[in-house]
């Protein structure tokens, strides 16, 4: 009896994906139209994902919520850059990691290696045992130095291209590309001690 | 683990991912919606509607302008009929008067001939066309013929309904009888230059050519001015630089 029981899960999933889609449009439309209980429901809807890159850009907790706040209001003015190609979770995520980018910048001069590595963020996100890998990874980008993390948020899982980021960056692609290399070898020796 | 690998595992762990922000994020982001400060945010959709306004107010002033342009022709060419109205009017009434249509529109013709022919000089190959459905005569000169032919046209003309301007034909200028061989001394122009028989004018136009043939002495030069289908205005001159080998020899 599995393959009909899940077959069903499928189909349900299926919909449910067909009716949120639909949802979606309907919610965006009043989005576009500055409709703010609409506006409430999108952010609502998304604020979790939303945040959730803005962690693994941030190097505060204050600067992931300003990011977060910064994001969602270009996404709220800047409605008419969605032109519909494309889902509109990629990209409002987009407009995020851009968000993310713009304060990164703004605050480089902030930063000093150091002392920002051994702050580490406390996350009030909720444990799960699916999520202690998760947890981990998370922290280990947190420790990432300046530069690396965000070279290797923007091209491991962001997915841009070296050129890309050099462009977004205002880098050399040969600049990424050493960087993201670093990034990866700093990363493969904490991974190593912690045996994941 | 490879490079790749190492990517994917961050890839996958992170994808689906969700982190919980404060409480007051919404409240914070609403005030920014409500008293924007420094975000600028975009033009709305709108923007389509000042384009369209403005390629719509150009159109018409290009419309204005050629319907303008088209009003000053029409002027003329009604101008030079009633010209030639009042003239072939005046003929007709020092004439005796002869009541047989017939008749009048014999005499009506041969002073139409002589008339035109006057005006086409004078106003330098203005066409006056015929507005009426007649078919235009083209009439290359045999100028005895014409009262014949002139008379089966004319009398078929009288049947049809008077309109108000007179019947006048279409016609050209009508050159001399030219010798069938041309000698190259007495050749009259040059290659390039063949008068244009086919300009247009305008009010402007008319008035300067009438000037410059006033100011001509012994019909030596000749400077017509016309028109062109862009409006732009031409000038003529023959006999300028270009000189001709016409020795007259004794």
């Amino acid at each position: 009896m599995q393959p009909i029981q899940d077959f069903s899960r499928l189909h349900n999933i299926t919909t449910s994906i067909i009716l949120e889609n639909l949802e979606l449009d309907k919610l965006w439309q009043e989005c576009s139209l500055q409709n703010r209980r609409a506006q409430e429901q999108l952010y609502n809807h998304f604020s979790k994902r939303m945040f959730a890159i803005c962690v693994r850009y941030a190097y505060t907790t204050l600067e992931a919520e300003d990011i977060l706040q910064n994001g969602f209001v270009k996404i709220f003015t800047k409605y008419t850059l969605y032109d519909g190609i494309g889902s509109l979770e990629g990209w409002m995520k987009k407009i995020m990691v851009n968000t993310a980018i713009e304060t990164y910048r703004k605050n480089q001069g902030k930063y000093t290696e150091s002392i920002e590595a051994s702050e580490s963020l406390q996350m009030t996100s909720s444990l799960n045992a699916d999520q202690t890998e998760y947890k981990d990874l998370l922290a280990l980008i947190q420790q990432l130095p300046l530069g690396y993390r965000t070279i290797f948020n923007l091209y491991a899982i962001e997915g841009y291209s070296h050129k890309e980021i050099a462009n977004l960056l205002a880098i050399s692609e040969g600049n990424s590309k050493s960087q993201l290399s670093r990034a990866r070898q700093w990363l493969q020796a904490r991974l190593v001690n912690q045996n994941l | 683990m490879e490079e790749k690998d190492l990517d994917k595992m961050f890839r996958t762990a992170f994808r689906e991912a969700e982190e919980t922000p404060s409480n007051d994020i919404w409240a914070k982001i609403e005030n920014d919606l409500n008293n924007p400060s420094t975000i600028i945010p975009l033009p709305k959709k709108n923007n389509w509607w000042i384009y369209s306004a403005a390629a719509v107010v150009i159109v018409s002033l290009g419309i204005w302008g050629l319907l303008l342009n088209n009003k000053k022709n029409l002027i003329v060419d009604s101008n030079l009929t009633a010209i030639s109205k009042t003239s072939i009017e005046n003929k007709v009434l020092v004439d005796s008067s002869d009541s047989k249509p017939t008749l009048l529109q014999k005499k009506y013709d041969r002073q139409v001939v002589p008339l035109v022919k006057e005006t086409i000089i004078a106003k330098s190959n203005v066409k006056i066309s015929n507005t009426s459905a007649s078919k235009p005569s083209k009439d290359k000169p045999k100028l005895e013929p014409i009262p014949d032919n002139s008379l089966l046209l004319s009398s078929i003309e009288i049947q049809k309904p008077n309109t108000e301007l007179p019947q006048v034909r279409q016609v050209t200028e009508i050159d001399d009888i030219k010798p069938l061989i041309e000698f190259e001394e007495e050749a009259e122009s040059m290659l390039a230059s063949t008068t244009n028989s086919t300009e247009k004018s305008n009010i402007i136009t008319t008035v300067l050519n009438k000037i410059s043939k006033n100011l001509e002495q012994n019909n030596d030069e000749k400077v017509r001015f016309h028109i062109d289908e862009e409006g732009s205005f031409g000038i003529n001159i023959i006999n300028s630089i270009a000189k001709n080998n016409n020795k007259k020899r004794k």
